[in-house]
């Protein structure tokens, strides 16, 4: 077997048994979020995130530490306690992934997959090296941030090239918010994972291998790795032609010469210019040419790691060193930087509105909700001229969420979306109705910065990008996603790259046909009063396509695994192949890698099992076993998607930009009918039919899921 | 100074280090005891030749004795006197043709020289028997040097050719790039003691060592940086 290195670790934190398993067992399902939606949906499928019977999968997938680029991501999957579906019976699995060094490490020691379970009775960690995995006791590192204790840990295994995923006190202290980091910044941000292994008292996996990854054709592997590399853009899909914020591309790359790529990147420059001198270098992940992350070292804050939304405080508005501090806090202590954007604005929004000529945070000092020190604290973070966007604003507010300070902070540590329930409850407990509903005013705000969406985001969470921009196959993803719905196949091809729509729309045809390509597209960066693209059916079906093809890629990405930055190529930045990426790749890195005769067709049958299993889990979930249609109950978006904005505008700072206009109801029912017939799933309930798992080769699920909950459409 | 006494003279410089290596040779050997016979076999060869060495030092030492020692020349840290039978003195060794030369500030360090070293030469995905190796992630210090490369010096005088026992090291004619013949390799380490650099590679499974070869003149490692950080110099 090429790719996979065929072994599981199974470890019960109760008992502190550790078992290894084959992996041969989970295959049909790839890697990655495949084997951690199969191992969820056999063992654990409601249970809750932070009960012991929770199962945390660490899993990767064959072409991990493989010579395949870009492959360098760790997938994080369990039943996520950041995930808001206050309609849901039980709450819902999701997934995270992270890049660096420790992936490709799991694989040298042999393994596809740690799963971990139970609660250990004091703080320990996970020790992996080669055949020998151990649960050592991290009493000494509960408490410590992120940073500190991967080198506490590497002090005390006496080896400075162990690769450790760890937590910071905020998921000691259950915050839904808290990320896994590794190394000085890669993370996984988003589901709150962070908290899972701190309800079970697992403060760390370190891992250390010394074997390595076999591939099935390395001739072919060592040259088309070097093809892909003449025709692969530069960082995030870029061309020669980009420009703006996140095109970060600089302009004098040839884009023929695969050594002028890499160079190409510099976050620092396009996102905190004025923290230039403190940059050190682009640094990338395993076997990625990417470069996506800037290196700094700035005075008195030490060394960080700093990529996209890590950039948060500069997006928001700040200009000073308190926009690296800001990423230094969110990474040491754990909090997810994404979850900032609204985070940072509900404070706000707390200091903006009024009620008796007082604002409401005036309102809750009053009731001691929050003390005098962290009020005053959060004021001085108010943008200018009421505050100053500071270093001050921001170490409070950090403080108040990772340590759970006050009731305000406890609140806020449970994410923005549930503190918004939570402080609004309070305040209505307490007899201040009026500041009740301005506090669940949030909830309908409107403001589209760095591509967060509205005061509901997606399932609670801070969410990218928005479908009154892109299209309703964005819509779709919105709606059958349990999270922030985030993926690059279409930023890839729309947003960095630095083509002009005109200059999009013909490498898009080539991709997907004329039919998809003009009836399914917008152009994101049309007139803000201009609707979507919308032809009737035609545009209902070229819309279903698009979803699919994002959730068949989302899937190949998550479980080869490959980055979903990067992949897949949608775009070159090469003007004899008319910008033309190549999708590709995937698939042939596949085939090279594991030996395994594959098209893209076969690809994506594997991506419809994953696919299928992660919404049968959502099902299971969501009814806790009794008859849902999901359709109806779940695939829906929050009611703000679909009215005309009003005033319901965030916080004017810094300028962000309106919506574009509601979607249309009908519209996005009509969409969702063509994505359920092309999945094959039932139009009336949007399930997996019996039918269509059969096909799959999902018997065994088919039957167990029916065991356990209903019986399926046919 | 002519050549023999040269040689003695570095040699008598770095008998500390030798000592040391008779030491790990030795519980190599008790560890490799415990195994199969075919190994035990081999094992007992070591040993045997590490006596045979440990009799020509204190030869040479009693003739060095009488010899003013200068401090001044790197020293190969197992010279052997052994090595005269192939007839080359450290003078005599060819100088390298060619050098890869590393960029420290430019490494974006996702160690795709270390994965296509290790696929091109090792048929797998292995940095630990990559021929090249990267320094990576200090936590605390972070410098332009935060990751970087480091690579076989292919010394003028070098230390791994001279230590060798089994004529396992050539010359490639075209670079210079010292070489082992996995072949010829006997697995005894030497090599690897006597680099001054760290950048011998032991292969436990196949117990052969191994080192830079320079890919024959076009080194897999430049060819796959994406940040231009490696470099492949000829010189002259």
């Amino acid at each position: 077997m090429h790719g996979w290195a065929g072994k599981i670790i199974r470890i019960n934190l109760s008992d502190g048994s550790i078992r290894k398993e084959k992996t041969s067992k989970y295959l049909k399902y790839t890697g990655g979020i495949g084997f951690g939606y199969k191992v969820i949906f056999d063992e654990a499928p409601t249970a809750d995130p932070f009960s012991p019977e929770n199962r945390m999968v660490f899993a990767i997938g064959p072409l991990t530490g493989s010579l395949a680029p870009s492959t360098g991501r760790s997938e994080v999957i369990s039943i996520s306690p950041h995930v808001y579906a206050p309609k849901s019976k039980r709450p819902l699995v999701t997934r995270s992934g992270f890049g660096g060094y420790w992936g490709a490490e799991l694989k040298f020691a042999g393994y596809d997959a740690i799963i971990v379970y139970g609660k250990a009775k004091k703080p320990v960690f996970i020790n992996v090296n080669d055949d020998k995995v151990s649960i050592e006791d991290a009493s000494s590192l509960w408490g410590k941030d992120t940073f500190e204790a991967q080198d506490m840990i590497k002090a005390k295994l006496k080896d400075d090239k162990v690769q450790i995923a760890t937590i910071g006190p905020s998921g000691e202290n259950l915050v839904r918010i808290s990320p896994i980091v590794h190394r000085i910044g890669n993370a996984a941000g988003q589901g709150g994972f962070g908290a899972v292994m701190g309800s079970k008292n697992l403060k760390a996996i370190a891992v250390r291998g010394s074997s390595g990854v076999t591939v099935a054709d390395k001739k072919k592997l060592i040259g088309y790795v070097k093809d892909v590399r003449s025709f692969q853009p530069g960082p995030l899909g870029s061309t020669p032609l980009s420009t703006g914020a996140l095109s970060w591309t600089e302009k004098h790359i040839d884009p023929s010469d695969i050594n002028q790529q890499a160079l190409r990147f510099d976050q620092t420059k396009s996102c905190a210019p004025w923290l230039n001198k403190y940059r050190i270098k682009s640094q990338s992940c395993y076997s990625c040419p990417q470069g996506c992350y800037s290196y700094m070292n700035v005075d008195g804050m030490g060394g960080g790691a700093v990529s996209c939304t890590q950039w948060y405080y500069s997006w928001m508005g700040n200009t000073d060193k308190a926009t690296f501090q800001a990423n230094q806090l969110a990474n040491k202590l754990g909090v997810d930087t994404f979850e900032m954007f609204p985070m940072i604005q509900f404070v706000w929004h707390l200091q903006d509105q009024e009620v008796d000529g007082k604002s409401l945070l005036t309102h809750l000092f009053e009731k001691k909700l929050v003390s005098e020190n962290n009020k005053v604290g959060l004021e001085k973070g108010h943008y200018p001229p009421k505050g100053t966007l500071g270093s001050e604003g921001l170490e409070t507010l950090i403080n108040m969420i990772t340590y759970r300070k006050d009731f305000l902070g406890d609140s806020l540590a449970e994410g923005f979306r549930r503190a918004v329930d939570l402080v609004s409850a309070k305040c209505r407990s307490v007899g201040m109705k009026q500041v009740a509903k301005e506090v669940q005013g949030f909830e309908n705000m409107e403001g589209i910065m760095g591509g967060v969406v509205g005061g509901n985001g997606g399932w609670g969470m801070s969410a990218h990008y928005d479908p009154r921009t892109y299209g309703y196959y964005w819509a779709i993803n919105f709606a059958v996603e349990n999270r922030d719905p985030n993926r690059h196949s279409m930023t890839n091809l729309l947003e960095w790259t630095g083509l002009s729509f005109e200059q999009a729309m013909p490498v898009a045809v080539k991709h997907w046909g004329k039919d998809i390509a003009e009836n399914g597209l917008s152009d994101i960066f049309r007139e803000r009063d201009k609707d979507l693209t919308w032809n009737g059916q035609k545009s209902a079906k070229a819309n279903a396509a698009l979803g699919q093809f994002i959730h068949y890629r989302a899937c190949i990405k998550d479980s080869i695994p490959v980055c979903d930055w990067v992949f897949p190529i949608m775009t070159s930045g090469r003007e004899d192949r008319e910008y033309t990426g190549d999708i590709s790749v995937e698939h042939k890195l596949f085939e090279l890698v594991t030996g395994e005769k594959t098209t893209q067709e076969r690809l994506n049958e594997r991506a419809a099992r994953i696919w299928a299993l992660h919404r049968l889990l959502t099902a299971l979930e969501w009814g806790n076993g009794k008859k849902v249609n999901l359709r109806e109950e779940h695939d829906q978006l929050p009611d703000h998607f679909f009215a005309p904005i009003e005033t319901r505008l965030l916080p004017p700072f810094p300028p962000a930009e309106p919506p574009h206009p509601p979607l249309d109801q009908k519209k996005f029912e009509s969409v969702k009918t063509e994505y359920y017939k092309l999945m094959n799933w039932d139009v009336a309930t949007g399930l997996p039919t019996r039918a269509t798992l059969k096909k799959l080769g999902m018997e065994d699920v088919l039957s167990s899921f029916e065991k356990r909950a209903f019986r399926l459409p046919a | 100074m002519n050549s023999v006494a040269f040689g003695v003279a570095l040699y008598l410089l770095k008998t500390s280090q030798f000592m040391t290596t008779q030491h790990k040779e030795d519980s190599v050997s008790n560890e490799l005891s415990t195994k199969e016979s075919s190994v035990l076999t081999k094992a007992t060869e070591k040993k045997t030749i590490s006596r045979r060495k440990m009799l020509g030092f204190l030869g040479v030492q009693a003739v060095a004795g009488t010899l003013a020692v200068s401090t001044s020349f790197a020293a190969p840290k197992n010279f052997n006197p052994k090595n005269y039978n192939r007839g080359i003195t450290p003078e005599q060794l060819p100088d390298a043709k060619a050098w890869l030369v590393t960029d420290p500030t430019t490494c974006v360090g996702c160690r795709t020289c270390e994965i296509v070293c290790s696929l091109g030469h090792d048929d797998v995905c292995q940095p630990a028997l990559s021929r090249i190796n990267t320094t990576y992630d200090p936590l605390h210090s972070l410098s332009k040097l935060a990751v970087m490369p480091n690579v076989c010096r292919q010394c003028n005088m070098a230390d791994c050719y001279l230590a060798c026992e089994n004529d396992a090291l050539s010359i490639d004619p075209k670079t210079g790039a010292r070489v082992i013949d996995a072949a010829k390799c006997e697995g005894c380490g030497e090599c690897f003691e006597a680099c001054p650099y760290d950048m011998i590679v032991e292969n436990k499974a196949k117990n052969v060592f191994s080192k830079c070869d320079l890919c024959g003149g076009d080194p897999m490692c430049v060819q796959f940086c994406p940040a231009d950080a490696i470099k492949f110099i000829e010189l002259g």
